[in-house]
């Protein structure tokens, strides 16, 4: 009976042991996909820290003054999924519908700060750049760290 | 039943990636959302997630790979109604992502959902590791018995 049994768990061992490598399989096998989307994707994430930039001005979230603009650079489905309070969206897609009331919510001395999803985005600094070239507009900051670090600030309060 | 739950498993594993593959960056923000992850462990997850899901509903339809697909989906579904868990202790207003940014599911409902996914997983496990019958060297069809 007891060889019984230890062949028994040895069959059960191997079962084991013969799925695991199965999972761990299948979690390696969707790395080579996820790669690819990585590099090929039009919408995958961004990989560099935007924080580099010299030509915009960088908000840290607790500098930010008060009464600002805020403008969402991230894309229609993640602005529909919630943004920062009163924050109107400028994303790169919806650029020619957005513009409207950006341009028409304006005002002089107002000060426009763009973000995005996090630190690893560059929506907002390319959306800073063309408010900056296309309408001269040249109080535009980007909110360093992006949603993600407001979103911090806003958990630490 | 078991060929019943593997099924629906399986193709609500190929939707849910189905959702979250047109928009991996979307997908990212809803996980910063949760802020439980850097913003480049959540650009990860948001890249490899979906195709770990398509991954596990093949498994699942796969002779000989079900045992590791249904235990990967009570591992998924797992680590998801944890993080939603995790959310709903934190009192966050979020939406969960589960089937992309464009669905819009509460943290609530999403955690009923899940529970009953996960309880139908865990079912799942245990009656293929009962079974045995299911080795790596099966070759039977999901529909021939």
């Amino acid at each position: 009976m007891c060889l019984e049994l230890s062949k028994q768990d040895g069959r059960g061992q191997r079962a084991v042991r013969s799925t695991a490598w199965r999972v761990a399989c299948l979690l390696l096998v969707a790395c080579g996909p996820a790669a690819l989307t990585a590099w090929w994707h039009p919408s995958a994430p961004g990989w560099t820290v935007a924080g580099e930039a010299e030509d915009v001005v960088w908000f840290d979230p607790s500098e930010v003054p008060e009464e600002v603009m805020w403008l969402d650079a991230r894309e229609p489905a993640a602005w529909a999924a919630g943004g920062l309070p009163g924050a109107l969206p400028l994303s790169e897609t919806g650029w020619e519908e957005d513009l409207v009331a950006v341009v028409s919510g304006w005002e002089p001395g107002r000060w426009m700060v763009v973000y995005c999803d996090g630190a690893g985005c560059e929506a907002s600094v390319r959306v800073a750049r063309r408010l900056q070239a296309e309408f001269g507009f040249e109080e535009v900051g980007v909110l360093r760290g992006g949603y993600a670090a407001w979103l911090e600030g806003r958990a630490l309060k | 039943m078991k060929w019943v739950v593997t099924s629906v498993l399986a193709a609500l594993m190929l939707v849910a990636a189905g959702s979250k593959l047109p928009d991996p960056a979307a997908f990212a923000g809803d996980i910063m959302n949760f802020r439980l992850v850097p913003w480049w462990a959540a650009n990860v997850l948001a890249l490899w997630v979906p195709w770990v899901e398509v991954a596990v509903a093949v498994a699942l339809l796969t002779p000989g790979w079900r045992k590791a697909g249904a235990g990967l989906t009570l591992g998924l579904l797992a680590g998801f109604t944890l993080a939603l868990l995790t959310a709903w202790g934190r009192g966050l207003d979020l939406e969960c992502g589960c089937f992309g940014s464009q669905t819009s599911t509460t943290v609530g409902w999403a955690l009923v959902r899940n529970t009953v996914l996960l309880v139908a997983a865990g079912w799942l496990v245990v009656r293929l590791a009962k079974d045995g019958r299911e080795g790596p060297g099966e070759t039977r069809g999901l529909f021939s018995r």
